[in-house]
Parts: structure tokens; C-alpha cells; sequence
């Protein structure tokens, strides 16, 4: 869990896109629920950007040094696979 | 006035009497003896009435639709024979309207009270011994309205005939010719000559200020200009005086209209009596060419109708727009389009070695930006985007500097820490349109009457509706309804959170409360602190439920909610002191002391303002009438500007120049269109895609925002914006911007 | 010998930088009023359109913008009149039009242009203008 907080080693920005309404971004919008305010208190200085919009599909993107962005759908992703997926691309 | 239904109605021929009823078995029509009366079988064998004629449908004017709040509680009323329903509240007028008949009137408009002073919407109902005044006559159940008869048609004829009476004959020397309501309907309605032999009466012009030119010779009493500046800008100065043919409209004292909203009487005026000042004599309206934008002088994007000929903007009207402006716009908006005329820049330019700007092509500007960029480390560059940019450039200057490996783009007026995690932190969750379902308003921090001009009249016409209530925190100013000053800092702010404050009942008990904080607090130093405390009144005052969400955000610059969406954010919020290389697009209002002496400072952007004499490399770019830009407003409403004129000179669009600057420099954006950009953007944030759609948020700052250790600061509120006429780099280089500061101005 | 030279109608001196620039305007006007018959004379509607044209003159007399002594300005306005007058009475050839105003700077340029080959059509349509 000690990972949570070094979040801004690697990342410089993080961005969850989903819709307010669909099922499918009910897992993402279920996990930025419970789990933005943990993770903004762990990295203060981390934008984590919340964008929904109606029919979009959910996503999670991840910017890098340089302008390097890398992102995955977050279609029928459960809250634990999300933070696998989002641990992994801390580490890169 | 779209007067062409209403004007081939009336010249279209009424159907002959002789055609619907043809000579029977041969009979010539002989006067008084027809075989139906001869004989009573042959009459009871015609007797079954004409089958009703089949009456085309109709559609209400101009393509409105109507709504019927309980559809049980409708009339049905019948104009021209046409069987109409309507909801019960509503006036003859409007039922007409609704059936599609254009009445013609004057002194009637659909969002200011009911007059019935110009006596032009007459028409016949049944069983009423004279013509009534279709805009005041509420619509009863089952009436029968009739208008195009010769009753009907006489009355229009001797108003017309009276009002031109004491009219002055000024069509060639009056602005108004050519969208004149006077000469449309006298056209349409009017008999062919006139019986005036005697001398007219002329009356003094007034002196309004520099914006609204008046020849009240013209004026036909309306009383529009009199009911607007009541009821919705809110300062009781003008009025009617005398009686009779010596009615005057004006001032009773020398007062010229120092409001922000005077330039809407204008537009209402039916006549050539009120004038643009600026726009005097300088076009006829067939000449100009109209083009559908949004203006970007204040955060509220009202939409506009620029009036261009050739390349030149000659003037800007509104457009209407129910949720956002209405159809009015504040004086900033509409007279700021001569300061796109001056102080433009057109030619890329180099600061040589003895200081002096010389202007170069842009292959070497983009070459020398391109050279120096590389010769800086990537944490002394910063970027910082203007109070006017549009979303593709902001989304191209953040990308390219990221890829050069700089995370501090940050925009104007967001403050050194700007929170752009969750939208509804900085939106107008309610939206402007409903404000109007807000019963008590908190206004914190922020004067709407400067800030956004729109907002605050939408705020006005809720407080007149509902009396509804209004608490207000900042510096003491004058605003056009009533509110209670509450305080003048973070103390009162503190005093409600905890529940001390008699104004906390107040909220409780609202059922829709609105609290609008400033976009001026981002830049203090404690803004987090205050941002917690309005969160937590927030949700004692149960303000933000799954129905309603009363937390708003006026914002002050156009570009600040489209910045804060695509995640300007800058990494070290004091980068910029210790930059090497600073890109402003547009930025004019940031504090130049701040950057140090030996950056290289790269300005794009239309106006040389203040920045530009910082500079070492300006880059020209185009005017939001200029280009067609995607931009966000404070409620969340995207919408886009369309450009109406050329660009000035060697100008580019900033995105473009963005990009080209990018290639040059090595690592080329990519996207090299529009839509290249769009589709970026949809990858950051969707919703700036949708256009002319507003996204609500699903999660509230109230609840997800992490607690804050910050002290709030005792400093007082200040005011965000000190002289409304001059805010930006347009209204700045505009003379009649200078000329309102200087004369319309509160002391 | 139907020669109709158009005498050259500007006297020579121009009293001041303001009174030339006017005259240059004048010319330009000129020029452009005379493309249409220009280039119904030559048959240059596949080759170019009007604009084109307007903006080659224009070009050619922004080449000499930072003349500033009048009388250098009544020279060279008189020279290019003189130039207009010929392309009107068909003096030139439709070789010569091509070649000075069609493909002008830019077909010669090309080699000289090998540094830029890698540039992309973005950055070359950018540098020409904001339209494209």
C-alpha cells in the first residue's frame, strides 16, 4: 500500500474519464468514490483529474515525463484490477 | 421582428366570397331570391353547413414551441376559426402567437411588463363592442379572435397614422433604417398616405453617456426603455414626464445611465430614438454581414452576433439564448469591437541587441524560439495561457511543453495552486438558467454586477420574482436588488461554517439555497482554507443533494474553466520566478516583475498590452473574432466562437502556431488540424467536445475534497475586478471603453 | 503601327511619402483592375486564378517596402507602369507572364530550398498563410 504515496516518483498527472450514467463506468465511478480522497490526501501535489461526460467510455489515463501518456479502458474492471492497473503504471 | 409572415398575411388577397359560393343550376345571382330560400326542401337539402374549410395546421411563430405546464388546465381559444390550446395564464397576444398569427405592436415585449400604451395590437373579439389590446387581454375559454378583419385592419391603420403624425421624417439620417419596426409595420399595415398638414412637435435630445445615442424626436412613448431599466437592469433612471403630445422620456436630472446592461435599450428601442453612439452613421444593416460567436470578455459566454463588413467589425448584437444570456448583453461585450482595431499585432518580431523590435519572418521567429528552447532545462520552462485563449491552443501549448518536458503550464487568474481534480470545484454546478430556482443566495467573495453581468441579471429576476433572499460577503458595493451585507471577510465566513451567524437559519430553511463564490479567492494564500469552510456551510446548509446542487463558482476569465478541464495545473506553483523560458499566450495580467531579468520571453498574441514590451519574441496570433476556438463558459456550457473577419496581417492561430512551433523545435505535435486537436481533447476531457452542451458533475467537492490544514488569513475579501470597463487586452486597446471608465464610472 | 502607349499620367515629383504611398495604391489598383483583360489576353485561366495574380503584384511591390525617398518611389512606380502598360498592349508573350508572375520566386527557389525539403506540408502551408 506504501505505493499509494509515491505516486508522483513516476506519474505527473492522472486522469479518470467515464460517464455519469452508463453501467459500464459504474465500476469507475464506484472506485473514484471510496478511493480519490485517500489517494488526494496520499499525493497532494498530484493532479488527479475527474472528467465525466455522457457516453463516454471509461478510462483511466496516466502522463509521464515528456509528455509520454499511456491508457487502458476501464470497461468491467473491478475496483482491485483498477489499482493493479494503476500500480502498474507507476512503476514504469 | 420577423415581420415577413405577418406582412404576406396581410397582402395576401381574402379569399373571394364569390368563389366558395358558385351560381347553382345556372342561376345568375339574383338579388334577394335564391332557389335555397324559395323553397324550404331545397334549403333543407343545402342545409348542411360548408364542411368546416380544411384549415391548414399551424405552426406557433417563428417555430416556438409550447408548453403546457398542466395540460389539464388548458384553454381552447380560436383565432381566425383556427381552434388553438394554450395554458390558462396566457394573453390574446400570445394565443395568436401560438397560432401562428404575428400580431404587429410596439410597446410589447415578451420579457418586460405589460404596457398596452400603443394601442397597435388591436383586434377583434366577439361579442366586444370595440377592439381590444391583444397584449393585455388575458385569453378566456372559448373566445373568438379575430385578426384580419376590416375592424382589425382600420385600427392598425389610424395607430400607425397617429404615431406618424408627430414622427419626424429622419429615415436617411436614422441608424434604425432598414431594421426600423416603424417602417416595417407602417409598411405591412399602414394606409398609403397620410392627412397631416400641420407643424410636428420635436422634442430635446438627451444626454445618456457615450454609449446610447438619442434623438427623442423619434421617440412614439413606447415606454420599453422606461420598463427595461426598472425591471431588469435594475436603476429607476429613466421615466416619462409630461402629458400628452409633450410626453418626454428621459432623466429628470442630468444623469447619464451608468448601468452595465444600458446598451440593451438599444436593441429594444423600435424606433431610431436610442442609437449606438459608436455605431452612428457608420452602416445600413443590408451591408453587414452577420456571424453567430460567443464573447469571451467575461466568463459567461453570452452569445453574440458580430455585424462584420468587409474586414472590419462594425457592431456586436445579442442572440438569443435562454439558458445563458436571454437576449440581452452587458455594455463591455457589446462595445469592446474597436479595440480589435487598435494596438493589433501583425508581424512576427525579434528583439534585437539594442532593445528594438524588429519585425522578421516567421521562419526565423520560429527558428530563434526553436533554438533557445533547447538550450533551457526542462524545470525552467513555464508556460502560462491567457484570460482569452481558446481550448485547442491551451491543449496544444500543455502538450508541447510536456513533451519538452516541463510540467508548469498553468493559466491566468487560476492561482498558484489551482484544484482542477473534480469539476464541480469550479463550475456553476447550478447553471445559470437555474438560478432561478434558487431561493436564497450567498454570495461570497464576488460582485456578479462586474464580474458577470448576465449572472447578476438573472439573479435580479429571481429576487424580483421570488424575493428571494440574498446574503452577500466582500467590500461593500451597490448591487440592483436587495441584499444583506453580512461582512466583509473570512471572520463572517468562519462565524456561518460554525453555525454562529443568524444568516445559517436563513440557509437551513432555504429549499434550493445557492451559494456563488468568487474566482478572485483562488489567488489567496489561504484559498484552500476558505474553500473548506464554504464546503462545510455547504453541507450544513444542505445545499449540494442529488436533486440540487447549489455550490457555484462564478469564474472571472473565459479561458479559466476550459484551462482547469484540461488540467493546467502547474507542477511548482513559484516556477515562473525561477524560469529561463516563458511562453504567455495571451497572458497580460500576470506580474511581470515576477519573471526574472535574463528569461527569454516568447509572447503570442493579437493585442501588444502589457506583456508584449517583456518580450523577446512575439508571435502574432488571431482574436476570438478571428477564429474558431472552443470555449467553456462558468456553468460548464461549451460552446464556439466562428470567425468573422480576417486575420490582421501575418497573423496565425495560436494552435497553429503552437504546432508549427513544436515541429520546429523538434518534436512535432500529432495533430495538424482541427480535428486532430478535437479528438486530443476528447482523450483529456470529453466533455469539451460536446458543443453547446453542459456536463453536470457526479461528484461534489463537498464530500470528496480532503481536509486542509491551512489557517484561513483575516485579510478582507477585495474585489476581483476594479474598473469593469477594462479587463483584458481587448477592452483595454478600445477608446470606447477608455471613454465609459472615464465618465460612467461609479466614484 | 497601332502602338497605343498609354502615356505614364503621373507627373514626376511626389510632394511627400504620404502623396507616393497614395500613388502606389493607385498603381495597385491599376494592376488589379487590369488582370481580368490580362488574362483574357494571354488565356491564363488554366494556369491562375485572379488572386494569384493580385498576390504577385502585391509581392513584387512589397519587395521594395523600404524605399522611403519619394522620388525613388515615382521611379519605381514609373517603371512598373510602364511594365503594366506592356503586359496590357501584349507586348509580352504568355511565356513571360508565366515565368514573372505565375511561377515567380518559387521556381527558382526550389533548389535553394533543400535545407526545408523535411519540413511537413503543415509547416509549409503554415508559413504561407493562416488559411489552408
Amino acid at each position: 500500500m506504501a505505493w499509494r504515496g509515491q505516486l508522483t516518483k513516476n506519474l505527473r498527472e492522472l486522469r479518470f474519464l467515464f460517464c455519469q450514467s452508463s453501467p459500464a463506468s459504474s465500476s469507475a465511478r464506484s472506485f473514484v468514490e471510496n478511493n480519490y480522497k485517500e489517494l488526494k490526501t496520499l499525493n497532494p501535489k498530484l493532479p488527479i483529474l475527474i472528467r465525466e461526460c455522457r457516453g463516454t467510455e471509461p478510462q483511466l489515463w496516466v502522463r509521464y515525463d515528456f509528455g509520454v501518456e499511456k491508457g487502458i479502458r476501464l470497461e468491467g474492471l473491478s475496483e482491485e484490477q483498477i489499482f493493479k492497473a494503476l500500480k502498474e503504471f507507476a512503476k514504469l | 421582428m420577423g415581420l415577413g409572415l405577418l406582412a404576406s398575411r396581410a397582402l395576401r388577397p381574402a379569399a373571394s366570397r364569390l368563389l366558395r359560393y358558385p351560381p347553382r343550376h345556372g342561376l345568375a345571382r339574383a338579388i334577394g331570391s335564391t332557389p335555397e330560400r324559395q323553397s324550404p326542401e331545397a334549403s333543407a337539402a343545402q342545409a348542411q353547413p360548408d364542411p368546416a374549410p380544411e384549415l391548414p395546421p399551424r405552426k406557433p411563430v417563428a417555430g416556438a414551441r409550447v408548453h403546457l405546464p398542466n395540460p389539464e388546465d388548458a384553454i381552447e381559444v380560436f383565432v381566425d376559426g383556427y381552434p388553438v390550446k394554450i395554458p390558462k395564464g396566457m394573453t390574446v397576444l400570445q394565443a395568436c402567437e401560438v397560432a401562428g398569427v404575428d400580431i404587429p405592436r410596439f410597446c410589447y415585449h415578451n420579457r418586460l411588463s405589460i404596457a398596452g400604451n400603443c394601442r397597435m395590437c388591436l383586434v377583434e373579439v366577439e361579442k366586444s363592442p370595440k377592439p381590444v389590446a391583444s397584449c393585455a387581454m388575458p385569453a378566456l375559454p372559448g373566445m373568438k379572435i379575430k385578426t384580419d378583419t376590416p375592424i382589425a385592419k382600420k385600427a392598425r391603420e389610424g395607430v400607425m397614422e397617429f404615431l406618424l403624425m408627430n414622427h419626424p421624417l429622419d429615415c436617411p439620417i436614422c441608424d434604425q433604417g432598414g431594421e426600423c419596426d416603424l417602417q416595417d409595420q407602417s409598411m405591412a399595415f399602414g394606409s398609403d398616405r397620410g392627412r397631416f398638414t400641420e407643424v410636428k412637435r420635436s422634442v430635446v435630445d438627451k444626454n445618456l453617456g457615450p454609449l446610447v445615442k438619442t434623438v427623442m424626436t423619434r421617440c412614439i412613448q413606447c415606454t420599453r426603455c422606461v420598463r427595461f431599466a426598472t425591471e431588469i437592469a435594475g436603476v429607476q433612471d429613466l421615466g416619462v414626464l409630461g402629458r400628452g403630445s409633450g410626453e418626454e422620456i428621459g432623466t429628470y436630472v442630468e444623469k447619464l445611465m451608468t448601468s452595465e446592461l444600458s446598451g440593451n435599450v438599444i436593441d429594444i428601442c423600435p424606433v431610431g430614438a436610442l442609437t449606438s453612439k459608436p455605431f452612428a452613421f457608420k452602416a445600413r444593416n443590408w451591408e453587414l454581414k452577420g456571424t453567430e460567436t460567443i464573447d469571451v470578455t467575461d466568463a459567461v459566454g453570452s452569445n453574440i452576433r458580430i455585424d462584420s463588413r468587409g474586414p472590419e467589425v462594425l457592431r456586436i448584437l445579442p442572440r438569443l439564448n435562454e439558458d445563458i444570456n436571454e437576449e440581452w448583453i452587458s455594455d463591455k461585450t457589446r462595445f469592446c469591437y474597436d479595440g480589435l482595431k487598435r494596438q493589433r499585432l501583425n508581424d512576427p518580431m525579434i528583439r534585437g541587441a539594442d532593445g528594438r523590435f524588429q519585425a522578421v519572418s516567421w521562419h526565423d521567429a520560429l527558428a530563434m524560439v526553436g533554438e533557445v528552447i533547447h538550450k533551457v532545462g526542462p524545470e525552467e520552462i513555464v508556460g502560462v495561457a491567457g484570460k482569452l485563449s481558446d481550448a485547442e491552443s491551451m491543449m496544444a501549448l500543455k502538450d508541447f511543453l510536456n513533451r519538452m518536458g516541463s510540467n508548469n503550464v498553468m493559466c491566468e487568474g487560476n492561482g498558484k495552486h489551482p484544484n482542477a481534480d473534480l469539476r464541480s470545484g469550479y463550475i456553476m454546478n447550478t447553471g445559470i438558467a437555474g438560478l432561478e430556482k434558487a431561493d436564497v443566495f450567498l454570495l461570497v467573495g464576488t460582485q456578479p454586477r462586474v464580474e458577470a453581468a448576465m449572472v447578476n441579471a438573472r439573479i435580479r429576476k429571481t429576487v424580483r420574482a421570488t424575493h428571494a433572499k440574498v446574503g452577500y460577503i466582500g467590500p461593500p458595493t451597490d448591487s440592483n436588488y436587495d441584499h444583506e451585507h453580512l461582512g466583509t471577510g473570512p471572520q463572517t465566513l468562519t462565524e456561518l461554517a460554525e453555525g454562529r451567524h443568524p444568516f445559517c437559519s436563513t440557509l437551513k430553511n432555504a429549499k434550493n439555497p445557492a451559494i456563488i463564490v468568487g474566482a478572485g479567492l483562488f489567488e489567496r494564500e489561504d484559498s484552500d482554507a476558505i474553500f473548506s469552510a464554504i464546503e462545510t456551510i455547504a453541507k450544513n446548509g444542505n445545499v449540494v443533494r442529488p436533486d440540487w446542487n447549489g455550490y457555484n463558482v462564478l469564474l472571472l476569465h473565459a479561458a479559466q474553466a476550459a484551462a482547469l478541464d484540461l488540467g493546467l495545473v502547474p507542477q511548482s506553483p513559484d516556477s515562473i520566478k525561477s524560469a529561463k523560458f516563458v511562453y504567455l499566450m495571451g497572458a497580460d495580467d500576470i506580474n511581470l516583475k515576477d519573471i526574472p531579468d535574463d528569461a527569454f520571453v516568447v509572447y503570442q498574441g493579437h493585442h501588444g498590452d502589457q506583456s508584449v514590451y517583456r518580450a523577446n519574441v512575439i508571435l502574432p496570433a488571431s482574436a476570438f473574432s478571428e477564429k474558431e476556438g472552443t470555449y467553456e463558459n462558468t456553468e460548464g456550457c461549451i460552446q464556439q466562437t466562428l470567425p468573422a473577419v480576417p486575420t490582421v496581417g501575418d497573423a496565425r492561430d495560436d494552435w497553429k502556431i503552437v504546432r508549427a512551433l513544436s515541429e520546429v523545435a523538434g518534436v512535432q505535435l500529432p495533430y495538424d488540424s482541427v480535428g486532430g486537436i478535437r479528438s486530443r481533447i476528447w482523450t483529456v476531457a470529453p466533455n469539451l467536445v460536446s458543443v453547446d452542451e453542459r456536463e453536470p458533475t457526479t461528484f461534489s467537492t463537498t464530500t470528496m475534497r480532503p481536509n486542509t490544514n491551512q489557517k484561513i488569513s483575516p485579510n478582507d475579501f477585495g474585489m476581483a475586478v476594479e474598473n469593469f470597463y477594462m479587463t483584458d487586452a481587448i477592452t483595454r486597446a478600445s477608446k470606447i471603453m477608455a471613454q465609459c471608465s472615464a465618465m460612467l464610472l461609479k466614484k | 503601327m497601332a502602338f497605343t502607349l498609354r502615356s505614364v499620367k503621373v507627373p514626376p515629383n511626389s510632394a511627400s511619402l504620404e502623396e507616393a504611398r497614395h500613388r502606389v495604391f493607385d498603381f495597385f489598383r491599376a494592376a488589379c483592375r487590369s488582370i481580368p483583360t490580362v488574362m483574357d489576353i494571354y488565356n491564363l485561366d488554366d494556369v491562375v486564378t485572379k488572386s494569384h495574380l493580385r498576390s504577385a503584384i502585391s509581392a513584387e511591390i512589397r519587395k521594395n517596402l523600404h524605399v522611403t525617398n519619394p522620388k525613388v518611389i515615382d521611379m519605381l512606380l514609373f517603371k512598373g507602369m510602364e511594365e503594366l502598360n506592356n503586359i496590357r498592349e501584349h507586348a509580352k508573350q504568355r511565356h513571360h507572364i508565366i515565368g514573372q508572375y505565375v511561377v515567380g520566386n518559387h521556381g527558382l527557389v526550389q533548389d535553394l530550398g533543400a535545407k526545408e525539403k523535411d519540413m511537413s506540408d503543415f509547416l509549409k502551408s503554415f508559413y504561407k498563410s493562416n488559411y489552408f
